[in-house]
């Protein structure tokens, strides 16, 4: 594994604390992004993946809170900076958009303005300066009319139009790392295609790590060099994509994998039997151990399996390949 | 998608909603201040007949004007009523002007507003306009107005706070239906073949009440100074009745004699419309 | 042929009202004051089979799927089920039709009442359009409902609150297959739920049709559902129909050029399969001011002369294969 990574996660937990209980939403969960990779983070709802990408950008409000673990960005341990320093990295050298971003676009503000008002806090520029780097991102995104579009506010844009203002905005300052949550989910597909591309070209031109968070499979094999799967709040495997989809070797991607029907070919899928378990009081064991065809009665739901590298790159969190 | 819960005896389910609206109101300090005090208000109603030593009404010439001692708790009127019962009688009636004719208002203003919502078209327009006029008055000059022309008697008082307030619940229940009749269960209601009045009735006005039950108790305070205000000024009920207002009325008359027999009327009412204003809300964070 | 339902010349208009300053930004005339959510479309769906409508957001679809069962109003066309044209029955009549046509909403959350329990939705249907009478005969009509859907018993008293997406969804099929209905119209049934729940209810509703015998038009934009559930397809864009044939015909050889660069934007779950991409410049242009023509002419990569002139018909090229489009019908 390369030393040279742009971000480390290590044995990250976040717990929410309600009325029911304690809610362990994340529990240990570690994984590394290198530079210039898109790194996709897959999961069904209640996986965890939102409040992992919320944890890395320390936006976790209570009853929520992270409870151990390290974040590990260009060699600084995010976790533990102080808040000052943080909001210099935050929206600089890492970056976010959402799904729906028309909604996280200010709605009284053109977004020529939204823009031009990065550069000039982050970088200082004038107006004028601030302005012309505006518009230059926006025709760098493939908005068309730039030079007519910066007058513009959000509502007037399509969903899809938003989804790639917001991304030249995030992008404005160069991140090294942007983080996107279900960016293209309830756009077209036309316009999913569109967006995917835009992401890929903003790796390989400006050299940004993409954190990918999709539920949507078609989407992560298309998109991703390296792909993480969660299950409740633990990352049950990492592999590069191709490795992913061709061997996967943890039940649940297996069975993920076996319940999505295809628009190339005809084939049969099957569900997975059974519920996510509560994460109020999940079994100490692996979390998956309920629903799984290739348990282990009387080891998977009492040991927590520990993540074993089984290949370079590929790891997998389970009883089946050693572990307990 | 988490295991669904499935023991459920109907009295867990129960305690639970109970136990979980104790911990949301636990957490507000303020909620519970007013909890507590029309809690303590339905505690006198509920246990006057043990407390109410003396007859409200009953004059006793030899004791008037006295200040509270253990004879009179709370002291004696210019008449030598005993002012510690008749607060109590107050308590009762005052609360029952308000709660009756807030909760008769609600229920009929919001099928009104909920009926001319779900319909539209020119006789909700037509209502529209009548709920306009009648909140263009602000609701005590209204309820003064009306009063002053029917006469003050104890139906007509309840007849006019059911009036003053009505508009209220017809706009918030019709501002409610518009927006719930968008939802798509109402078209699986259509599709499922229920008659338009079911769809209303069954379907949507259940759904329309969030607002109208957060209104309903931020309005019990409010009913509860009109009815002190309305016969303070002479135009609610009349003497001797017990009530807050015109216990108060009196003890503005002799306040060069004594404070007392105004201020604690007086600070009844404070208990009863801040309990209320707090509950509601509290109640109003709880469900929105 | 027996088609079970038949939609000629569907029309539905939304008149935009003119605001005081919209006249500002300029008219000219008629043209801008309708949208043509769908205009002049047609298809048949013949008796056991599964129809699948596609297209992005705004093609109409949702829209033509909620004309046929009446939820709207269309402003012209036939629609003409079981050899009856019910549009334009009055309402009281439309209830005897609603009997053997229900509707799967897209929305498992929006769709059922949030105030009533299972049973009480269930019943509803059984009582409303006669199946059963009284209060027994309704409970064990709706437990065996239950168990259709894969539910049971214990899941009658509850709220839609505290059912899960995938419950939710299954007590909206239950509630649509309780009067014993010929034909189904699902809308986007799996959208708003997991992968592997999706998985579930997909291949219940495959066995659903097969063992109740019914028909099914099902609306999807994820093209892959459509290919598992059904075995015709129609295309949409902009209120048109574009194209029409078996699934097979069309999945492998799409003949509109809006029906290739759909199938080529669909991401394949399989890295290794890297598709050619048909891309279509621009965006969908807004329904209100449409050219004349082809709907697709400032997009499409093939766009020529005829394009822009005359707007292309639906027209039968290969065994029920139907295409719109200049470029693969001139002869």
């Amino acid at each position: 594994m390369s030393e040279n990574l742009l971000l480390n996660v290590t044995r990250l937990s976040t717990y929410f604390y309600v009325y029911e209980g304690i809610m362990r939403v994340l529990d240990e969960i570690s994984f590394q992004i290198r530079p210039r990779e898109i790194f996709g983070l897959v999961g069904e709802s209640g996986s965890g993946k939102t409040v992992a990408s919320l944890s890395i950008l320390r936006l976790i409000l209570p009853p929520g809170r992270i409870t151990s673990g390290e974040v590990i960005f260009e060699g600084t341990d995010l976790l533990k900076l102080p808040q000052k320093e943080f909001s210099r990295i935050r929206g600089k050298k890492i970056s976010m958009i959402f799904q729906q971003s028309r909604t996280a676009l200010n709605p009284f503000m053109k977004i020529g303005e939204q823009i031009a008002r990065i550069y000039r806090t982050h970088e200082g520029l004038s107006k004028s300066e601030a302005m012309e780097k505006a518009i230059y991102s926006l025709k760098r995104f493939r908005i068309p009319e730039a030079e007519k579009r910066v007058e513009s506010y959000p509502h007037e844009f399509s969903l899809g139009m938003a989804q790639r203002v917001m991304i030249a905005m995030m992008m404005a300052c160069n991140p090294r790392l942007l983080i996107a949550d279900e960016p293209t989910t309830g756009l077209d597909v036309t316009t999913q295609a569109q967006i995917l591309d835009l992401m890929k070209e903003a790796r390989d031109e400006m050299g940004t790590s993409i954190l990918l968070i999709t539920h949507d499979l078609g989407v992560a094999a298309q998109t991703c060099d390296r792909v993480a799967v969660m299950h409740a709040g633990h990352i049950v495997e990492i592999a590069d994509v191709e490795v992913l989809y061709e061997r996967p070797l943890h039940p649940y991607t297996q069975a993920l994998l076996r319940s999505i029907p295809r628009v190339d070919k005809k084939v049969r899928i099957s569900d997975i039997p059974g519920f996510v378990p509560s994460l109020l009081n999940p079994p100490r064991g692996c979390r998956f151990a309920n629903r799984c065809t290739k348990v282990i009665q009387g080891v998977c739901e009492k040991i927590k399996p520990k993540t074993i590298e089984i290949d370079r790159g590929h790891l997998v969190m389970c009883h089946l390949y050693g572990g307990s | 998608m988490t295991v669904p819960e499935t023991k459920d005896h109907p009295l867990r389910k129960v305690w639970r909603s109970i136990d979980y609206t104790w911990y949301v109101l636990r957490k507000n300090n303020l909620t519970l201040a007013g909890l507590f005090m029309i809690v303590f208000l339905l505690f006198l109603v509920t246990f006057s007949p043990l407390i109410v030593t003396y007859d409200p009404y009953e004059t006793d010439a030899d004791n008037v004007l006295s200040p509270p001692s253990w004879k009179h708790l709370f002291g004696t009127d210019q008449w030598g009523r005993d002012i510690f019962s008749r607060t109590i009688v107050a308590t009762q009636l005052d609360l029952f002007i308000a709660l009756t004719t807030v909760l008769a208002s609600a229920s009929v203003g919001a099928i009104i507003g909920a009926v001319s919502g779900y319909f539209g078209g020119k006789a909700d327009l037509l209502m529209q306009r009548i709920t306009d006029i009648l909140l263009a008055f602000p609701s005590l000059i209204l309820a003064m107005g009306i009063m002053a022309a029917l006469g003050a008697s104890f139906w007509n008082l309840m007849l006019t706070q059911f009036l003053i307030r009505i508009a209220i619940f017809i706009r918030v229940a019709r501002g409610e239906m518009i927006s719930q009749k968008e939802n798509e269960y109402v078209e699986a209601a259509v599709c499922a073949g229920n008659s338009t009045s079911r769809i209303i009735m069954r379907h949507l006005l259940p759904n329309c009440m969030t607002p109208v039950a957060v209104m309903t108790t931020l309005n019990f305070g409010y009913a509860i100074l009109v009815t002190a205000t309305l016969s303070f000024i002479g135009l609610g009920l009349n003497p001797p009745t017990a009530e807050w207002g015109l216990m108060i009325s009196d003890g503005a008359s002799y306040l060069v004699l004594g404070a007392w027999w105004l201020s604690i009327p007086g600070a009844f009412i404070v208990l009863a419309v801040l309990g209320f204003n707090l509950l509601g809300d509290g109640i109003r964070d709880l469900v929105g | 042929m027996s088609f079970l339902l038949e939609v000629k010349g569907l029309k539905k208009y939304f008149i935009q009202k003119k605001t005081g300053l919209s006249w500002l930004k300029g008219g000219r005339g008629d043209q801008d004051l309708y949208l043509r959510a769908v205009d002049n479309v047609n298809f048949e769906i013949m008796k056991g089979e599964a129809l699948g409508l596609v297209g992005e957001s705004g093609c109409g679809k949702t829209t033509t799927a909620k004309c046929i069962i009446r939820l709207i109003e269309p402003t012209e066309g036939q629609i003409i089920f079981k050899g009856e044209d019910i549009a334009n029955l009055p309402k009281k009549e439309f209830k005897r039709v609603r009997k053997h046509m229900q509707y799967v909403f897209q929305d498992p959350v929006g769709s059922l009442n949030p105030r009533m329990n299972v049973k009480s939705l269930l019943a509803e249907p059984l009582r409303n359009f006669g199946i059963s009478k009284d209060k027994d005969e309704i409970e064990e009509k709706v437990i065996s409902l239950l168990k259709t859907v894969g539910l049971s018993e214990e899941h009658m008293n509850k709220l839609p609150r505290e059912l899960s997406g995938g419950m939710k969804q299954r007590v909206g099929i239950a509630r649509a297959i309780a009067a014993n209905p010929e034909f189904l119209i699902l809308d986007e049934p799996t959208a708003s739920l997991d992968v592997s729940v999706g998985a579930k209810i997909l291949n219940e509703l495959v066995d659903l049709q097969r063992r109740l015998n019914m028909t099914y038009l099902m609306i999807a934009h994820d093209l892959s559902v459509i290919r598992y559930v059904c075995n015709r397809v129609a295309v949409m864009y902009l209120g048109k129909i574009v194209e029409t044939g078996n699934v097979e015909d069309i999945f492998s050889d799409p003949l509109h050029p809006y029906t290739e660069a759909l199938l080529s934007a669909v991401p394949i779950p399989d890295p290794n399969v890297k598709t050619k991409r048909i891309d279509l410049k621009g965006e969908t242009p807004s329904p209100i001011n449409l050219p004349k023509g082809c709907r697709l002419q400032n997009r499409c990569p093939y766009v020529f002369s005829a394009c822009t002139s005359d707007e292309p018909e639906l027209i039968e090229v290969k065994n029920r294969h139907c295409v719109a489009c200049h470029l693969r019908t001139k002869s």
